[in-house]
């Protein structure tokens, strides 16, 4: 089956200002990701990877250019829009994990679904089982996330951001405050969700020597793609 | 010639108002008023107009010097209240009272008669008197003097009165608060006549008084039926009124 | 999802015991001070309330003639008729399931006299069958027990099978009157002497067996209370110059108050008026009071309300800086924005209601103490010494609750309405490295 674009860049453009000066994070961009790819963005620190993970993210707006998820613009959602866009095809993992401290490992990874109003609790709770044994953490569900390793709250945010069956995973530096092994061990478990479920997967490193086994790879440097 | 007539004038009759004594003025403008020695009897009508409706009491009043008995008679049920007068100090008696109640000069008795209207007047005994001025009323020549209360217990704090110069009758009475405001006015008419030491003087016939602040309240006290009368020793007296 | 958020809120609340447990003590501290002040003020509103009606035999409502009100002691085309007193109780009969007792007064100026001087005096002349009902009234006999050193009684009876008449202790001083028992010291004769209505001179023994306290009403400090009849022999009329209702404890006072108006005016138009006790025209003294402690309750209010409220809030706006990046998280993972919010509401909410609570049970405990210690003071024009008294109930603690615990809640919602408002990006950039 021939895959389809679920993500389209056109030109898009983001500019920070500090203080008076203008500095240009991304310039012109355009890319194009599929449906069941696996993509990762290489680039040194400031060649922009975590603004355009931001601008896809929804996390922020584009001051140029179009964003479209599913044929849909993305660019500048409403706030309703925005909340239903990230709860039903955006999974998100954080570079700090981003945890809920005062929750268990089970509650924090229940909690994008307990905004979906058609959901039991019964299927809220085998949605987050299946998680867990997919990240193999369901032993730990009752653990808060202090009482786990970085590898562990980890993965407890990748069940998290696989929980609402999201169109698309997006990974800023999940593994930039993890050992080597434990980074290794992540991506990993990234790379086999997506072959097992066919997953879309976008991830962000500065660490070359984590994507051996990725297919597709973007260098971004200086806000604009080097190569694709 | 003229100028030193006209100056005459005013030298000669700034003497004699200067000569003429307001407290012998007042004295004698008692008499008619009921304030002589000799014992008197008469019947005070008080008729009293107020928001449009009259009503009306009669006294019987009997006098000798400062005393004085005022008895009650109409309407009947004022039967039997008696107002003694003795000197300053005054009563009521009923017949419902275990004792004599102590009243004030001051107060109302009925309308717009003070207690001291009622029975004999003694003004000379009461208020001091200052020669104001003089001045007309219907052509004739008034001595208008201003009576200050002795003491606080007489029916008015101040009076002004005017005295006719040629008959020594009082004719009209401003009475006055203590800040000098005029509450009631009275004028005077003198129908009556007793005989006194002999002589036949003009005695008080009628007391014509307006409250000053409401056009509509008016009394008039007549005096009738005025009688020389001669009295037993204490029929004055209080205590023997009372039993 | 409402438990999700309440499990947040209140396990946020548990992050920092220590801070939440200050805030708390903040709250409690800032509710038993308010709810103490309203128990004394409640208490206060209701001997004040109960010596206007009763005390005061003003009753709930007061009817006069149209045009009476701006008499303290109306003349006579303003007293009210025996005839039409009759009248108006027979047409209030239709009202019997709302009216306990009618009491009829005359008011009258006069003087006493007593060992030949006189004084001058008010007098009220009441219905004896009310004026006892009244006195005896078991609210006024509750709401003044215990905080007054005076307990009211009716007028007492003479020997002669009638009563007496009562004078206030300042005018028993003044006419040189000095007894050991204050209030029913040995009976002595006076007289009363004034106008009639038709301003005739008129005069009336009487046996004075009796003082009576007139609260704060410093005029009627030189006030006499006697039986209607009397007055009415003294006055040469049979009328009244009120007629007074007293009603029971369950009527809705405005709407009575309304029906009667309505009543009067149908049977007997633009001649009667009726008024409700609260009223500047009926007591003085008690809207007077009650403005005063109102005034001075608003007062408190604010400022410890005020105070407790916005540093609950200082607190959870410094939660609300350190959590930003949680923020950040539960938008990113689709919660909206008023979804957030209200899991501080929430920890506002679970901080208050606990505060209440425990703030509740601490004030019963205060109020308690303060009512056994016995303070007194006394007020002026107060009827004698007064203790100080705290009535707290369950609905009094339910108004100051609301009263802290809604201008916190909608603080706090518009407290995380700047955070909320951000961009995503720079909410979770809190704890983000680098690009």
């Amino acid at each position: 089956m021939a895959a389809s674009t679920l993500l389209e860049l056109n030109d898009v453009e983001k500019t920070y200002l500090l203080g008076e000066v203008k500095v240009p994070a991304l310039s012109k961009i355009n890319l194009k990701i599929n449906t069941g790819e696996f993509t990762t963005i290489i680039g040194p620190s400031g060649s922009g990877k975590t603004t355009l993970m931001n601008l896809i993210g929804s996390l922020d707006t584009p001051d140029a250019g179009q964003i479209l998820f599913e044929g849909l613009d993305i660019s500048n959602l409403t706030n309703n829009r925005r909340s239903e866009y990230l709860n039903k095809k955006i999974g998100f993992v954080f570079q700090s994990f981003n945890l809920i401290p005062v929750l268990s490992v089970f509650e924090n990874v229940e909690l994008p679904l307990l905004v979906i109003e058609k959901m039991s609790a019964q299927e809220r709770h085998d949605r987050v089982a299946w998680c867990l044994d997919n990240v193999g953490l369901f032993d730990f569900k009752n653990y808060r996330p202090d009482q786990l390793s970085g590898g562990q709250r980890q993965r407890v945010a990748i069940a998290r951001a696989l929980s609402n069956h999201p169109k698309l995973i997006l990974a800023d530096e999940p593994t930039a405050n993890l050992d080597s092994k434990t980074a290794h061990q992540i991506i990993n478990l990234l790379l086999d969700l997506n072959e097992k479920y066919n997953l879309t997967f976008l991830f962000c490193s500065h660490d070359e020597k984590l994507i051996k086994r990725v297919r597709r790879v973007i260098h971004l440097s200086d806000g604009s793609i080097l190569n694709d | 010639m003229k100028y030193y007539i006209i100056f005459s004038y005013f030298i000669f009759a700034n003497v004699s108002l200067a000569q003429v004594s307001p407290e012998v003025l007042l004295k004698e403008s008692d008499k008619s008023r009921g304030g002589i020695e000799d014992g008197l009897s008469w019947v005070s009508e008080l008729k009293t107009r107020e928001n449009g409706q009259t009503t009306v009491r009669k006294f019987l009043v009997k006098s000798k010097g400062t005393d004085a008995i005022v008895e009650a008679t109409e309407p009947l049920r004022t039967k039997g209240e008696i107002y003694v007068f003795n000197d300053r100090n005054m009563w009521l008696v009923k017949p419902d009272l275990k004792k004599p109640v102590s009243i004030s000069p001051k107060a109302k008795l009925t309308g717009l008669a003070s207690n001291g209207d009622i029975a004999s007047t003694w003004y000379s005994r009461d208020y001091t008197a200052a020669l104001e001025k003089k001045e007309n009323i219907k052509n004739e020549s008034h001595y208008v003097l201003l009576l200050k209360a002795k003491t606080n217990t007489t029916t008015y704090d101040q009076i002004r009165y005017w005295i006719n110069e040629k008959t020594q009758l009082a004719t009209k009475a401003d009475f006055l608060s203590l800040q000098g405001d005029v509450l009631k006015t009275a004028i005077f008419r003198y129908e009556n006549k007793i005989k006194l030491g002999g002589k036949s003087i003009p005695f008080v016939s009628e007391m014509y008084i307006e409250d000053k602040s409401r056009e509509d309240y008016k009394s008039i006290l007549k005096y009738i039926d005025l009688k020389t009368s001669k009295y037993k020793t204490g029929e004055f007296n209080i205590n023997n009124i009372r039993n | 999802m409402t438990n999700t958020f309440f499990r947040l809120a209140y396990r946020g609340l548990l992050r920092n015991k220590k801070r939440t447990a200050l805030t708390a003590l903040a709250f409690i501290i800032g509710y038993v001070g308010l709810l103490i002040l309203a128990g004394y003020t409640y208490r206060v509103n209701n001997v004040l309330l109960n010596q206007a009606i009763y005390l005061n035999m003003n009753g709930h409502i007061r009817i006069q003639k149209i045009g009476a009100e701006n008499y303290w002691a109306a003349p006579l085309k303003y007293l009210i008729s025996q005839d039409h007193i009759l009248a108006i109780i027979k047409e209030l009969q239709i009202f019997d399931d709302n009216i306990e007792f009618v009491g009829e007064k005359l008011k009258v100026a006069s003087q006493i006299v007593y060992d030949d001087k006189t004084y001058p005096v008010f007098i009220d002349g009441y219905s004896l069958n009310a004026e006892k009902r009244a006195r005896t009234h078991p609210k006024l006999q509750q709401s003044l027990s215990g905080f007054f050193s005076y307990v009211p009684t009716p007028l007492i009876q003479t020997k002669v099978n009638s009563v007496g008449a009562s004078i206030t202790p300042e005018l028993s001083h003044i006419m040189g009157i000095v007894t050991r028992d204050p209030i029913a010291p040995p009976a002595f004769d006076a007289q009363l002497v004034g106008l009639d209505f038709e301003s005739n001179l008129n005069a009336i023994d009487i046996i004075v067996n009796r003082r009576h306290l007139t609260s704060s009403a410093f005029m009627r400090n030189y006030s006499v209370e006697m039986d209607i009849e009397s007055a009415r022999r003294l006055t040469n009329v049979d009328g009244a110059s009120e007629i007074n209702i007293f009603l029971k404890s369950e009527v809705n006072l405005n709407q009575f108050l309304n029906n009667t108006n309505d009543l009067l005016e149908k049977k007997f138009p633009q001649q009667f008026k009726a008024e409700l006790f609260s009223t500047d025209e009926v007591s003085p003294e008690y809207t007077g009071n009650m403005s005063f402690l109102m005034v001075m309750m608003v007062f408190f209010l604010i400022i410890i309300g005020g105070s407790v409220i916005l540093s609950i809030l200082n607190v959870l706006t410094m939660s609300i800086m350190e959590r930003k990046s949680e923020i950040g998280t539960l938008l990113s993972l689709g919660y909206s924005k008023f979804q957030v919010r209200k899991i501080f509401i929430y920890e506002s909410f679970i901080l208050g209601t606990f505060g209440i609570f425990i703030g509740y049970i601490i004030s019963l405990f205060f109020a308690s103490v303060i009512n056994n210690l016995e303070f007194t003071f006394t007020p002026p024009g107060a009827l004698g010494v007064a203790f100080i008294r705290i009535d707290i109930n369950i609905l009094l603690g339910f108004y100051i609750a609301i009263i802290m615990l809604l201008p916190l809640l909608i603080l706090s919602y518009f407290a995380t309405c700047k955070q909320t408002q951000k961009k995503l990006v720079h909410l979770l950039n809190d704890n983000e490295g680098g690009t």
